[in-house]
């Protein structure tokens, strides 16, 4: 038996060396690390999300009772709290209880940036979350495109402008349009650099919650069933054991009194 | 005064499918020293009825056409009560299903379960797996994300490499010139009904083989070669209660995995659900890399192996198709690794690692280096089928025992 489980773990370790060898190395990501529990940095990039990304991007899988819910705005009926609903998430006047649509014309968006704006409700589990911060992270200055930024993310063209651009410290569209010479370095004030990564991070973690809303309801769920299932196969086992040891021990005593 | 036996007999006498079932519970004869190899085909059998619950409950919800499907099961992740949990479970579900299936199959290897007089159990289970193949390759479309419909598109595009023919059978397949609502429908169809009917049929036929020809053991030996005065083969126990028990153990365990997998990893790495299948389908937007889920890497990595696509669809349907005449391509009469000799041992080990190794390459993009590897391992794969008759019967084996060696 023993030889048997040896040799088909040499079979894995045999082939994923030899896979793991010729595989390109991808391009080394920072892990990004969030904290799923806390709620006061998810609503900060709802915020922002609703000031500065929802004009073209959906959330269409969300409703806004859903985030409102979440973010404990009970109204005194139990329900969601209309009004901070239509003070901070729903400005343009939709049904509360309607998925998150942007008022965004497709039409327009097509004459303006070539294609609608993708709905963002899952782009962490798309892409991921190292994707989404390093794209919001990865504008810089290009006059040679026609928006004026270009993007690490998107080597050929971003369609999408940096919308986030004086949240970043960047000076505003106008000015770097002004700007004579399009000296980049000068329009970069570096030390707003811990502002936007906080920005960003809000942003991300608001986005995770709308990728997956029950996340952690499943974790919290799971410790119980597996709790529950290892106690079981503990169980399982000593009853298993007690009913083949029985078998055995019969077998012996039967065995041994046939010598006689 | 009615009490239950009356109510059995009154049952038993007219339809006997209780007394059946018991009966072949409490007097089917396992041998008595089945091992961790032989935990596998009652847990293929409890992920069948996992799909199976999962599925009619996620039919419920879910809506068979390419304008609402992506959105039908995002609706049902979010807004159907425990919605997340049923979906969890069958998405992670196909995933277990393949490596249990998988895993029953090496048992069948290591101890020569196909040989005679099990070759038909053999071939019923190798069209299981085919079945089984083609269910999760339909299924794998209905969520309608961007590698459900180009993997769709590539698949059923393969067919279209027959000659002559190949355009007509594509087209009879899909209903359609492309990938579309009328794909999804009818795939929807045969996902929910018919491929699950003939499963189950056939899972029934598995099993009255088995009880019929008797299970096969470690040792590669016939239990019903030593008879008691009753009848009862020697080396064996009533598989109830002492294997419900100790499947009861493994089931146990089994879901402890499962579970862990469905509440902390649902994705499984990026394996179990791609992360392009959280974007909608797009005709419009080809995704960077398409590739199958990692159970159909192996036959994938075989089909880009070989440089011509006929070839290759041969290819690739052959290194399914050889397995059903693996019963006759052995001709040594020693069916258990214990006591076969070492050709057979080095060949077993190669072709796990070219199967496992062509499942890691098929996930990847192909670079020079790896498709030359990829027609190494397709080559050892083939090559294992091929001398297999030659090797097999001139291999020196051990002497086989004629009772159970172990418990």
């Amino acid at each position: 038996m023993q030889v048997l489980f040896r040799s088909i773990g040499l079979t894995l370790g045999l082939s994923l060396l030899s896979c793991v060898g010729a595989s390109d190395l991808e391009r080394p990501v920072a892990e990004v690390v969030i904290n799923r529990r806390d709620l006061a940095a998810q609503q900060r990039g709802a915020a922002t999300f609703f000031q500065y990304c929802a004009g073209c991007h959906s959330l269409k899988h969300m409703r806004y009772t859903d985030l409102a819910y979440h973010f404990g705005w009970y109204d005194h009926t139990g329900g969601a709290d209309q009004n901070m609903i239509f003070e901070y998430l729903n400005f343009i006047n939709d049904n509360p209880a309607s998925p998150i649509l942007t008022a965004l014309d497709p039409a327009h968006a097509g004459q303006w940036f070539g294609k609608m704006p993708p709905d963002l409700s899952l782009v962490i589990r798309s892409r991921s979350l190292e994707w989404v911060e390093g794209m919001l992270k990865g504008f810089y200055p290009d006059p040679s495109k026609t928006i004026g930024v270009g993007n690490h993310m998107f080597p050929s063209q971003i369609a999408m402008p940096h919308v986030l651009i004086e949240r970043e410290g960047w000076a505003p569209y106008s000015l770097i349009e002004a700007a004579p010479d399009h000296d980049h370095a000068l329009l970069l004030k570096p030390s707003s650099e811990a502002h936007y990564n906080q920005v960003v991070s809000d942003l991300i973690h608001f986005l995770d919650y709308v990728a997956e809303p029950h996340r952690l309801q499943r974790e919290t769920m799971g410790k119980y069933v597996l709790l529950f299932l290892v106690a079981l196969s503990c169980l399982n086992y000593l009853y298993y054991r007690s009913v083949w040891d029985e078998k055995e021990s019969d077998e012996k005593s039967y065995e041994e009194g046939g010598d006689h | 005064m009615m009490n239950f036996k009356h109510v059995s007999q009154w049952f038993d006498e007219r339809l006997p499918i209780v007394a059946h079932t018991i009966h072949h519970l409490t007097s089917y004869s396992a041998p008595k020293n089945l091992n961790f190899w032989y935990y596998f085909g009652s847990f293929a059998l409890l992920m069948f009825v996992n799909q199976f619950i999962t599925g009619l409950w996620l039919a419920m919800f879910y809506k068979p056409m390419a304008e609402h499907a992506f959105h039908s099961v995002e609706t049902i992740m979010r807004d159907v009560s425990y919605g997340w949990l049923i979906r969890y479970m069958h998405s992670t579900g196909a995933s277990f299903f393949f490596i249990v299936v998988y895993m029953h199959m090496v048992r069948g290897l290591l101890y020569g379960s196909y040989k005679r007089p099990r070759e038909l159990l053999w071939i019923v289970g190798c069209l299981l797996l085919v079945l089984l193949i083609m269910e999760a390759f339909m299924g794998y479309l209905l969520p309608w994300g961007q590698m459900s419909y180009w993997g769709a598109q590539v698949i059923t595009s393969l067919f279209e490499a027959i000659p002559y023919i190949g355009p007509s059978v594509a087209l009879f397949i899909r209903g359609d010139y492309t990938i579309s609502d009328v794909v999804l429908n009818r795939f929807f169809a045969l996902h929910v009904v018919a491929i699950p009917f003939a499963f189950a049929g056939l899972i029934l036929l598995h099993i009255i083989a088995l009880h019929s020809v008797g299970s096969n053991n470690p040792d590669g030996i016939e239990i019903k070669d030593n008879l008691d005065a009753k009848g009862v083969p020697l080396d064996s126990v009533p598989f109830h209660p002492y294997y419900t028990i100790k499947d009861l153990f493994g089931v146990s365990v089994l879901l402890t995995l499962f579970f862990a997998v469905v509440f902390y990893m649902p994705e499984g790495g990026g394996l179990f659900l791609e992360a392009p299948n959280f974007e909608e389908a797009n005709p419009m937007a080809t995704p960077e890399h398409i590739s199958p889920v990692w159970y159909m890497t192996p036959y994938y990595a075989i089909l880009r192996a070989v440089p011509d696509k006929l070839l290759g669809v041969i290819a690739m349907g052959a290194s399914l198709l050889v397995w059903f005449l693996l019963p006759w391509l052995d001709r040594n009469p020693v069916k258990s690794i214990r006591y076969r000799g070492w050709p057979h041992k080095v060949a077993l080990m190669c072709l796990g690692i070219s199967f496992v190794g062509l499942g890691i390459l098929g996930m990847q993009h192909p670079s020079p280096v790896k498709t030359m590897l990829a027609r190494i391992f397709a080559l050892v794969y083939f090559l294992f089928f091929i001398t297999l008759p030659i090797y097999s019967r001139y291999e020196k084996t051990k002497p086989v025992p004629q009772r159970l060696t172990s418990h």
